[in-house]
Parts: structure tokens; C-alpha cells; sequence
């Protein structure tokens, strides 16, 4: 966990230049200092099943085109990979936000669980395409970083969303 | 101009052959065009509010719940907030915009609007921080006597903003570290939800200013089993229910909130057969009745957005079950309306509609289609 969140915390560092946020993202951390800083330890257990959203009708845990796609356990939003972009990547003129909420998947493919980062694609219109809304492990705002809800935008050039991505940060 | 004029006279020409044209009957009088305005509310109508998915621009749709007719529409900006002064003279948007559409400078305000003409007839100017989230109604919150607008900050530092709707300024902000969203639960008071389960309870002056701040010891365990962020408020108590079922009844009316025991909207059947309660707006509160009403699927852990396919009734003080309305459409929000003849609506995000039924007793009355993407409810 804690190499964890130095990695995170290393990847926030270097995708961002304004201190004035980092110190207000301190600010948030230090007043969230009563709780474990990113309560990922739980295995979302149950796998991601019914829910009124885009799924295929085939789940098909290997395709990034759908919501069944195994990174996007608890990804909510848009699909980045329908909008020009790929699971871990921004389409053409969207700016990677450097902050993100966090979250805990299981690759069917190698049987591990994987931890990774939700990060928003931010500074152009909401995408529109393959919308998800899939919850494994995701909480209410009053735990923040593992709310799926907000616009993921902070220390981004502007709040305005486009999609959403899945990076693996680590192996749990 | 000249085409106007033009077209007005090309117009009069056709009206005259038509006039001409058909048999000697009494002819209609010419139409007056004029612009309607709302009457007061009713307690049966129903605020919606309904976010664009691609611009998430927001709309209000102001519906009549018992002729399902739609009445007016109200717009907002960027992930929207929408309020209602308590006396039902106006409406409230607290917007986002940014100077050209989805990119440019960002401002934040507080839209005003006449609650009968819906005209725009003020504006406040925010700081450029307030929470941007798919929209929950804890996000912005008017004191009981709608003096203060109060609004939720997160940049991602956490505070509240508090307006002064009577001398339309915005006064200052109220610092919330580590705690979320803002529900008034009186004149000059507010709470906030804390990352460990706690309450963060805040009194303030007239001039907007903190004057006593009190954080309750944890009231539940959100590693264990969290309470939904959008609880049932009704003056200084609210109804928070939890992923897995437990209902939590929160006293806010003192300096720190205290909490009374649990109880569980499930019975051992109900768990065996993974019934547990979902949706967005997940819980309301009838007072008049003193009933609870939550929306509720069968499915396993982390379902917790899941459409609800019925509502069920509980009876506040003795925790009873007192109805089960089984859904045509499941449900994504729900609230009951604060009439004498109360009416139970359903929202649905997909497909898009507008569901009534009679409460507490589940008759079906009808429904609305095609209401956007709509994601929460208000009453008058």
C-alpha cells in the first residue's frame, strides 16, 4: 500500500506543475487525515453484474469497447477507447487529468487484482459515447477519492470532461 | 425589419383567402399571442432535474404530478444545482459557465429566477470553486427561512460558500476539511458528511461567519457498510440509509449530531434474497404520514446504483414494513410529495420517464416519457 501511494503520489508530481494545487490537494489529504488515505485494500468481491448501462450483451472481459472490459471494474463516465482515445489514453485534444480516484480490478486473464487509477480526460465537451456506470468498490463523496461521481478534473487545465480511462498503477 | 414586415402582411393575404375560401361560419377571433406565467405551486408538483449528457448543461423540468403536464422548464449551466426559496417566489440555479461554451474563463454564480415568470432577475457572483459532480441535492442547500443559499466547494479542498439572498451578495466561505456536500438543517446551520463516518455540525451569523463548529465521533463505519450521501432531510432530522440496508435517523437540531440506533430495512428473508437499496436518490421521507420510503433491488455487494424495481414503505418510529410498490420502470430516484393525497414518483434514467403512483398504497397512476436524462427530484 504504501509503495502504492508513493507512486501515486510520484505520478501526481510529475503530471502536474501547479503547486498551488498540490497544496490544496495537501489541504484536502490533511483534512481527510482520519482515514486511511486510499482505503483500496478491499477486494471488490462480487464481479460487476447487472446494471442499466451500456453492456454487452455477451460480457466480454477483454473488450475495451464495452463496460464488461475487466479494467473498467467501477469506471463511470464515458469510455475514452469510444471517443478516439484507448483504455489508458486521451483521444486527440483532451488533457489527462492528473488526479484521479482509485479503484481495484480482477483480469480474469492472469488472476490477479490489479489497482488502478480513474482518470478523467478533461478540456473539451463530455464525449457522449459508451457511458458506464460501473460501481465495484466505489463510495460516496465524503470518501472522495473513491467516489466515481465528481469530475475528476482537478489540477487539469479546466473542469470541463470529456471521458474516462482505466490505468493499472500497480498489482495489488 | 422590412422582412418581418413582409412576412406580417403575406400572413394577413392568407388569412384573408382562407376566410374566403371556406363556408359562412362563425369565424374564430384572431389569437392574442401573450407569455404564460406558473400559478403558486401545488404540493403534487415536481421539480426535475435533468442533465444534457453531452454539454451537462442542466434543465428543470416543473411538472404537475397529477396531470403529468409539464408546466414550464427552468436552465442552468455547468452541473447544475437547482433550489427553491421556502415562500415559492423564486428559483435558484448555482451554475458553472465557461466563457465560450466548453472551454474559455470559468464563472461560477447564482442564477436568480422568478418563480411564476421564470425570468432571470439576478445574479451572484461565486468564486470559481464549487463542487462539480453529477448533480446530488446536497450539494447546495437554502437555510429553513431562505435567507442563505449555502454551496458546496471542492477544489479538492473543502468548504461552503454562503450567499446572502436578501442583500444578494456572496459573504465568505466556512472552511469543512476532510467532509463533503452541505444540508441546511435550520436558519443558521448546517451539516456536512465526514470521511470517517463523523458529522460536521456549523452554526453562523448573519454576516456569514462560523460561530460554533462540531465534529461528531463516527456514527457508522464506512468500511464496513457506508450510508448513502443523499439522506431523507426533514427540518433537523435526516433518514440516511446504508448500502447494505441499515437505517440511521441523525438529530441535527443541537450543537453535534447525534445518531439513534440502527435498525435494518431487511428482515432475514429479505437478506437471503440480496435485496438491498440502490438508485441516486435513493430515500424520502413522508412527514405527514411519518412514513420512510426506500427504493430497493435484489443484487449482490457494490450495487449500489443499481435501478431500484420497488419502493418499499416503513412506518419511522415503529420500523415496520407498511407497503411494497412493485415498479413498472425501475427506478433511479424517488420521492414522495408532501400532500395530503400524497403522490410516490419514480424516475427513470433508461428509458427516460416520469412514474406516479398513489403513496403509501402503490396504486399506479401514470406516466410521463421522454424527460431527458433526468437525475433528481425536488418538491415545492
Amino acid at each position: 500500500m504504501d509503495k502504492f501511494v508513493e507512486s501515486l503520489s510520484r505520478t501526481i508530481a510529475q503530471r502536474t506543475s501547479r503547486r498551488s494545487f498540490l497544496a490544496r490537494l495537501g489541504a484536502f489529504i490533511l483534512g481527510a487525515a482520519a482515514i486511511p488515505l486510499l482505503p483500496v485494500d478491499r477486494v471488490a468481491r462480487a464481479q460487476a453484474d447487472f446494471n442499466n448501462f451500456n453492456k454487452s450483451t455477451h460480457k466480454n472481459p477483454n473488450d475495451d469497447l464495452t463496460c464488461d472490459y475487466w479494467k473498467y471494474c467501477a469506471i463511470d463516465g464515458f469510455l475514452c477507447t469510444c471517443c478516439g482515445g484507448d483504455s489508458h489514453d486521451c483521444p486527440p485534444g483532451a488533457t489527462p487529468s492528473p488526479t484521479s480516484w482509485v479503484g481495484t480490478c480482477h483480469n480474469p486473464g492472469d488472476n490477479r487484482d490489479y489497482i488502478v487509477s480513474y482518470r478523467d480526460c478533461c478540456g473539451k465537451a463530455a464525449c457522449g459515447k459508451c457511458l458506464c456506470g460501473n460501481t465495484e468498490g466505489e463510495m460516496p463523496i465524503y470518501r472522495a477519492q473513491l467516489d466515481s461521481d465528481l469530475i475528476w478534473c482537478f489540477g487539469a487545465p479546466t473542469m470541463v470532461y470529456h471521458c474516462s480511462t482505466s490505468e493499472i498503477v500497480g498489482v495489488k | 425589419m422590412i422582412k418581418r414586415a413582409y412576412i406580417v402582411a403575406m400572413l394577413g393575404f392568407a388569412t384573408l383567402l382562407l376566410g374566403s375560401a371556406t363556408p359562412s361560419r362563425a369565424q374564430l377571433p384572431a389569437d392574442q399571442m401573450t407569455t404564460l406565467a406558473l400559478p403558486d405551486p401545488k404540493p403534487n408538483w415536481v421539480y426535475v432535474l435533468e442533465s444534457s449528457p453531452v454539454s451537462m448543461l442542466e434543465r428543470i423540468w416543473i411538472m404537475d404530478g397529477e396531470t403529468r403536464k409539464l408546466l414550464g422548464t427552468v436552465f442552468g449551466g455547468y452541473q447544475a444545482n437547482f433550489e427553491i426559496s421556502p415562500d415559492h417566489r423564486e428559483m435558484y440555479t448555482v451554475d458553472t459557465w465557461y466563457s465560450r461554451g466548453w472551454r474559455g474563463d470559468r464563472n461560477d454564480v447564482v442564477t436568480i429566477f422568478d418563480a411564476h415568470t421564470t425570468n432571470v432577475i439576478g445574479e451572484i457572483a461565486l468564486p470559481p470553486k464549487r463542487l462539480l459532480i453529477v448533480a446530488k441535492r446536497n450539494s447546495t442547500s437554502l437555510t429553513s427561512d431562505g435567507r442563505f443559499l449555502l454551496i458546496a466547494n471542492m477544489t479538492p479542498a473543502t468548504s461552503v460558500s454562503v450567499v446572502d439572498l436578501k442583500d444578494r451578495k456572496f459573504l465568505g466561505e466556512i472552511e469543512t476539511p476532510g467532509c463533503a456536500q452541505v444540508t441546511a438543517t435550520g436558519n443558521r446551520q448546517f451539516f456536512s458528511m465526514c470521511a470517517d463516518g463523523s458529522m460536521l455540525t456549523v452554526q453562523f451569523d448573519d454576516s456569514g461567519k462560523q460561530t460554533a463548529k462540531s465534529q461528531s465521533k463516527p456514527l457508522f463505519d464506512p468500511n464496513t457498510d457506508p450510508m448513502f450521501d443523499q439522506p431523507a432531510v426533514v427540518g433537523g432530522k435526516a433518514y440516511f440509509i446504508s448500502y447494505h440496508g441499515k437505517v440511521m435517523a441523525v438529530d441535527f437540531s443541537g450543537a453535534e449530531a447525534t445518531a439513534q440506533p440502527l435498525w435494518s430495512l431487511l428482515d432475514d428473508k429479505d437478506i437471503a434474497q440480496k435485496w438491498r437499496p440502490g438508485g441516486w436518490q435513493t430515500v424520502t421521507f413522508a412527514p405527514k404520514s411519518g412514513i420512510l420510503y426506500a427504493l430497493m433491488h435484489q443484487g449482490g455487494e457494490w450495487t449500489h446504483k443499481q435501478f431500484g424495481t420497488e419502493v418499499w414503505a416503513f412506518n419511522a418510529n415503529t420500523h415496520a414494513r407498511v407497503g411494497r410498490i412493485k415498479l413498472k420502470t425501475a427506478g433511479y430516484s424517488i420521492m414522495v410529495s408532501n400532500a395530503d393525497k400524497p403522490i410516490l414518483f419514480d424516475m427513470s434514467l433508461y428509458p427516460s420517464k416520469l412514474e406516479t403512483y398513489s403513496a403509501p398504497d402503490g396504486k399506479f397512476l401514470g406516466v410521463y416519457d421522454d424527460i431527458g436524462a433526468p437525475f433528481l427530484l425536488y418538491g415545492p
